[in-house]
């Protein structure tokens, strides 16, 4: 049914998708998994022309359709729908639907306006087939609503019915159980095994949840760093060394000797805290502290809500419930400005350095917070010394400290997301993925700087993907699943618990 | 003389011009039902104008070929400009529409054909109330079809996500060249119409000054529907009339009631989840209670 032939991407260096060869055969339910930054949303779009690849082919019911445009793809019977839902938030569910039926119809603007039968028979029919699959994923009654109150989950199966709407014969879906909680990831489950059985259709998914994953699936892919390391039945891959190292990461460094236990109140104290977005709680009663000096892992899957988590810590989610303590001080629900005022420097997921500012200049908005007496001066004060002194710390930084900070690499780019941090003297560093789509080696640099700053006394809270680097790091790890902390430990304990693996794996 | 033709007679530019006001903010409101922000709808009416101007003053064609040759030419430049524009997004598709406005206006300025600053003047005297109201009245059915069409439908979803429209198969590049196309047909023909009852066209009526006039018809009376911008530029070309025992305040008023509709309506005053609110609003008040959690939810 679809098949690709060493299809890449590059961006700039990086190679997204690397070399990708795989066929998915007719009826069956394959899933498409690896971790964060692996290339899995960008071999979708590749697949289905929302990006051209630099080389490869993609054939698709028997022609070839490399380098199609998006609408021809569709109008050829393969639907798509996109991991940060892309509904037309502004129509009623229903209508997001209807427009799905845009390739089934052909009625013109003159049939429309003149009012033509094909016009009216064409509307009349892609209503009713509209209100069918609404209904069909469990939608009729939320057929008025506009897409944008409806909750995530709904927003998901409104994709799902707008996709089935243009009739195709290969459904991809990319995180459909993204933001489900357990009964509605069973009510997807059994969709999605209707479709193939009752409707005949071909299923490509991308899912971090690996209930869903290994459940529902004839196949698995696995990807990481932009190529398949992996193919074949759930047990199989579930088993695959590589694959289970590609999630818990390998065994880089030496574990760290367990140091001793510290006193007095802890840098941040959480304390059974609730939080969320407008479409629901995210963590639940969520405690957690970080000791001074300490360096605290959380880990746990893909949507586990370990960032948001860190979000709330920073003041950008208000929690709902709980307390959140900074040295003793009650932050819950500060604004982010002041809670950097208290010592927190957020070193968020994706870096997100300013990508049009130097690498000093980025450096310098790192302080901007800080109100101590020296910190500038007539030749450079505090601030310019800290900077220089950050500098030296990171050689592959000051070589390169007049170039737009855009340009860096990942690894480059993550170096300085953490010297910007450092720039407002945090007592505590948080650390969002810090080696999220980095080659090894740069891991290794990266997780040594964590070190290096821990032993000058900051606390460090990392959230991590590579769990089995982050325990070998940290003190003590927490680990989060569906936003609940199901497990908390001496790091070193942590490691190779099956607890650990159950969360990442299923 | 009955009440009814004393008062067109005393008020006749001021209703013909609402009209033609009307089918500009149609042609603007066409462009951003697909998400476009086009300012060249002044331009495209001025050269609609000119062409119609020409064709009847000099050549003495009959009204509705000349309009229809306006409208035409409008149209070929629309889409010959839209082409190329389309692959800007937001303001940059507004800044280069409105340099396109710029270059008509200077074109216009030093042709010999257009007149050069005084522009054509003495053009006959052919539109009246029927020729306006008509051409909007097919307008406003057209659109009214167009809003419940698969077209329709195809340039709200490029509105609302690009990427999801081509997934769902829609040919965003057509559509939005299609969009273009109406609104230079709705501008040429405006303008064409404009010229045979104020009897003349200069380059100013290109301007920069006049693209935004335009947008703000439609802002004002909101793009959630076509009867919005109708409203809208009825209401803004009657109001000054209605406040000019206001004098030199006249204009502060006007600026104050733009900032106020801009900033408490976003969405214009014609606007479907406006009239949803208040129907809420009014249903909660009947019940005698309000319920704060659900505007928030809302919100």
């Amino acid at each position: 049914m679809l098949e690709t032939a060493g299809l890449s991407r590059t961006f700039g260096g990086l190679r997204a998708v690397d070399g990708v060869s795989f066929a998915v055969r007719e009826g069956e339910i394959m899933g498409l998994i690896g971790p964060n930054g692996a290339g899995k949303t960008t071999l979708f779009n590749l697949i289905t022309g929302f990006l051209q690849p630099t080389a490869g082919r993609v054939r698709f019911r028997g022609e070839d359709i490399t380098r199609w445009s998006p609408d021809r793809v569709t109008a050829r019977g393969m639907a798509r729908t996109f991991q940060n839902i892309r509904l037309f938030r502004g129509m009623a569910a229903l209508d997001n639907v209807v427009v799905g039926g845009h390739v089934q119809t052909g009625a013109t603007l003159f049939d429309a306006v003149l009012g033509t039968p094909r016009h009216r028979r064409e509307e009349r029919e892609i209503r009713a087939r509209a209100v069918e699959l609404l209904a069909l994923v469990g939608l009729a009654d939320r057929a008025a609503v506009p897409a944008r109150s409806l909750a995530y989950g709904d927003q998901r199966r409104v994709e799902i019915a707008r996709a089935l709407a243009t009739g195709p014969r290969l459904l991809l879906l990319d995180e459909p159980a993204a933001g489900m909680n357990t009964a509605e990831t069973q009510a997807l489950m059994g969709l999605i095994r209707r479709l193939r059985d009752d409707h005949g259709l071909t299923v490509l998914l991308i899912e971090h949840d690996m209930k869903l994953v290994m459940g529902l699936c004839d196949r698995i892919v696995v990807l990481n760093f932009g190529r398949t390391i992996a193919e074949g039945a759930p047990d199989q891959v579930r088993r695959d060394p590589q694959v289970i190292e590609a999630y818990l990461g390998a065994h880089t460094a030496r574990p760290r000797e367990a140091r001793p236990g510290t006193s007095g109140p802890p840098v941040l104290a959480v304390d059974r805290v609730t939080a969320g977005y407008a479409a629901g709680d995210v963590l639940h009663d969520v405690s957690l502290d970080v000791g001074a000096g300490q360096i605290v892992t959380l880990i746990g899957a893909n949507g586990a809500g370990k960032t948001t988590l860190l979000r709330t810590i920073s003041g950008l989610v208000r929690p709902r419930r709980g307390t959140i303590r900074l040295r003793g001080t009650p932050a819950g629900g500060m604004s982010p400005d002041r809670v950097v005022g208290l010592g927190v420097a957020h070193v968020p997921e994706g870096r997100q350095v300013l990508a049009r500012m130097t690498v000093l200049d980025n450096l310098r908005a790192g302080a901007y917070a800080r109100r101590d007496a020296d910190a500038v001066g007539w030749r450079g004060g505090a601030i310019a010394q800290d900077a220089d002194a950050l500098l030296a710390r990171f050689p592959e930084l000051r070589a390169r400290r007049r170039q737009v900070a855009g340009t860096l690499s990942g690894g480059e780019q993550q170096m300085l997301a953490i010297a910007r941090g450092l720039m407002a003297r945090p007592t505590l560093l948080m650390l969002d993925e810090p080696s999220l789509g980095l080659a090894p080696r740069i891991v290794e640099r990266i997780f040594g700087i964590v070190r290096e700053v821990n032993a000058d006394g900051i606390s460090i809270l990392l959230v991590e993907q590579n769990a089995q680097l982050a325990l070998e790091t940290a003190d003590r790890g927490y680990v989060l699943e569906t936003g609940r902390i199901v497990r908390q430990d001496r790091a070193d304990r942590l490691l190779g618990d099956e607890a650990v693996r159950r969360a990442y794996l299923g | 003389m009955t009440a009814v033709t004393g008062f067109y007679a005393a008020y006749s530019t001021l209703i013909l011009f609402s009209g033609v006001a009307a089918l500009l903010a149609l042609s603007i409101y066409v462009t951003l039902m697909a998400g476009q922000l086009s300012l060249g709808n002044a331009a495209l009416a001025a050269i609609g104008g000119y062409t119609a101007a020409i064709l009847t003053k000099t050549y003495h064609t009959a009204l509705w070929p000349a309009l229809f040759a306006g409208a035409a030419l409008a149209t070929a430049v629309a889409v010959l400009i839209g082409i190329p524009c389309l692959r800007l997004r937001g303001i940059y598709l507004a800044i280069a529409t409105l340099a396109f406005g710029e270059v008509v206006r200077v074109a216009a300025l030093n042709l010999p054909i257009t007149g050069g600053a005084l522009g054509l003047v003495g053009i006959a005297p052919l539109v009246s109330f029927r020729h306006v109201y008509g051409t909007l009245a097919v307008a406003a059915v057209f659109f009214y079809r167009l809003e419940r069409s698969r077209t329709g439908r195809a340039l709200a979803a490029i509105r609302e996500d690009e990427a999801a429209a081509q997934a769902m198969g829609i040919r965003i590049t057509a559509y939005k060249v299609l969009a273009f196309a109406i609104a230079g047909w709705l501008a040429g023909l405006a303008g064409g119409l404009a010229v045979h009852f104020t009897y003349l066209i200069n380059p100013a009526q290109a301007s920069f000054g006049e693209a935004v006039t335009i947008l703000t018809y439609a802002v004002f009376g909101g793009t959630g529907t076509f009867a919005g911008p109708i409203f809208g530029a009825v209401t803004l070309t009657v109001l000054p009339e209605a406040l000019r025992f206001l004098k030199e305040y006249r204009l502060l008023l006007d600026g104050a009631i733009l900032v106020l509709v801009t900033t408490y309506l976003p969405n214009g005053v014609l606007h479907p989840v406006l009239g949803g609110r208040v129907a809420a609003a009014a249903r909660r008040l009947a019940r005698g209670r309000g319920s704060p959690q659900r505007e928030m939810r809302r919100a």
